[in-house]
């Protein structure tokens, strides 16, 4: 039984891959972060504006994150080697060592736009993913970078389950907050009508006075919650999942106003391996990049 | 306390992957990965049971809680006045690299914190930053996260209410209110109450 178990085991986290899945990864998840701080370009700026707002905050969660004093000048300097590292991760130069810096500046700078809220920093501008993802990254690169290897398959599952931990955790938080009433269309239609009385929406207006819409979020976040694990150990479930997590994060948008900024990283249950066998045009990756 | 805690926890895992990274053969690498996949495991079992999140450990999603339509609901609203007494609404991108959701969640826990004077201060300084961003916007430039990706530029998470029209006269002062409406009611046609609770100048 126990061989079997670690059987199992190890064909999910160690069956040779060939390095094509993990460079996939590595772009994919350096150029959704490179995105999301290019959208934030002003964000060590933060640290400029004046003490009344700093003040209230605990010094210790400004030491767990890495600031220790406010100073604008070095934290751009710092934002500019977060930036240099994921090129240089996307390019896959020294990946052992940028993916590893990547996610200590990642770790330092992701929090910065939600720190005045203190405690709450329950998405994070879509950063956490990739935080623990380039340490994943930069502790499985290979030195010698063989065109197969049992280190390129960890961080590609990890980096995927926790894709789709955000559904699944998210869906056990709301059970045990609210219990199976959550998932309830009536539940659905009140938080539609209290987003439309904040924004004025018209979908979150339609949502909730059509019964048949609130009842197709209810089952659409049930499935999602809890399928969406399922896809990372077993492809076929990424055919229903990925296109409903799309329309799901879409509706959202539309309706409520609250983005899934993660989205790109959906990016991630593609089969690269297939696509780059059967793509005529598709760089090869050389077994010794350098 | 729990800032402790959340940093051991960071540390612990950053710990196992310099342990993977410094493993000298594969046997050790995978025991390296097996006991960081456990430790996650535990971490965010741990997260879910307690009900709070250690970032970058996260377990909460967003509308985790039961939502009532006839409960009333209440957020922060600052408000720009031109000389004529106008008010209009502050588009967002003034504070950026901050949101309004977390000024909101600023205002409503820390502000009482500060004394008349550091409070004064700090409407003063966001005065200034919704003046500059709307002579910016009124000009048609771009502000905060758009600066360098124009549309293409990720969206702040929760942008519920939509960015409010330029206003293209300059602000003379600085509002704040508490903007409270019951949504049930607001669907039957009864408008949204609001209370002043600050201002620059006083």
């Amino acid at each position: 039984m126990m061989a079997k178990l670690r059987k199992i085991w190890d064909d999910i986290w160690f069956r040779p891959a060939s390095r094509i899945g993990f460079t996939a990864t590595r772009v994919i998840v350096a150029c959704f972060a490179l995105w999301i701080l290019a959208s934030r370009p002003d964000l060590p700026s933060a640290t400029a504006w004046p003490l009344e707002f700093w003040m209230p905050l605990p010094r210790m969660l400004l030491f767990r994150f890495g600031y220790f004093g406010l100073h604008p000048g070095i934290e751009w300097v710092l934002y500019g080697l977060l930036w240099l590292s994921l090129v240089a991760v996307i390019a896959g130069f020294h990946t052992r060592v940028t993916a590893f810096a990547a996610g200590l500046l990642l770790y330092h700078f992701a929090p910065l736009e939600s720190i005045l809220t203190i405690d709450d920093f329950t998405t994070m501008g879509g950063l956490t993913v990739p935080t623990i993802a380039m340490f994943a990254i930069g502790a499985a690169e290979p030195a010698d970078r063989p065109a197969e290897s049992t280190d390129y398959r960890w961080p590609v599952v990890l980096t995927q389950l926790l894709v789709a931990l955000s559904f699944l955790l998210s869906g056990i938080t709301k059970l045990t907050y609210v219990g199976w009433r959550w998932y309830t269309p009536s539940n659905i239609a009140q938080a539609a009508l209290t987003y439309w009385s904040l924004s004025g929406r018209p979908a979150a207006l339609w949502i909730a006075t059509h019964s048949y819409a609130a009842w197709l979020v209810a089952l659409g976040s049930a499935a999602l919650d809890s399928l969406f694990v399922v896809a990372v150990f077993w492809r076929p479930a990424r055919w229903i999942v990925v296109p409903l997590a799309i329309v799901a994060a879409v509706v959202r948008s539309a309706a409520f106003g609250t983005h899934w900024l993660a989205l790109p990283l959906l990016l991630l249950f593609v089969d690269w391996e297939f696509v780059f066998a059967r793509v005529p045009f598709a760089v090869r990756q050389p077994a010794h990049s350098g | 306390m729990s800032q402790i805690a959340d940093l051991l926890a960071f540390l612990f895992f950053l710990a196992i992957v310099c342990a993977i990274r410094l493993a000298r053969d594969e046997a050790g690498r995978r025991r390296g990965v097996t006991i960081l996949l456990l430790y996650l495991v535990l971490v965010y079992a741990g997260l879910v049971a307690t009900r709070r999140d250690a970032w970058p450990f996260v377990t909460h999603g967003v509308f985790l809680e039961p939502s009532d339509a006839q409960r009333p609901f209440t957020n922060v609203r600052f408000v720009g006045v031109d000389a004529s007494g106008e008010e209009h609404r502050i588009d967002p991108r003034s504070w950026s690299p901050f949101d309004e959701r977390t000024l909101d969640i600023w205002w409503l826990v820390n502000f009482v914190r500060l004394d008349p004077q550091q409070q004064q201060q700090a409407l003063r300084f966001m005065f200034d930053r919704a003046e500059r961003a709307r002579r910016l916007l009124s000009a048609g430039a771009r502000v905060g996260r758009s600066h360098l990706l124009g549309f293409a530029a990720a969206p702040k998470w929760y942008s519920i209410e939509l960015p409010p029209p330029a206003a293209h006269t300059p602000f003379a002062a600085l509002r704040v209110y508490l903007v409270t409406r019951t949504p049930a009611k607001k669907f039957a046609g009864v408008s949204e109450s609001s209370q002043l609770v600050g201002g620059w100048p006083r």
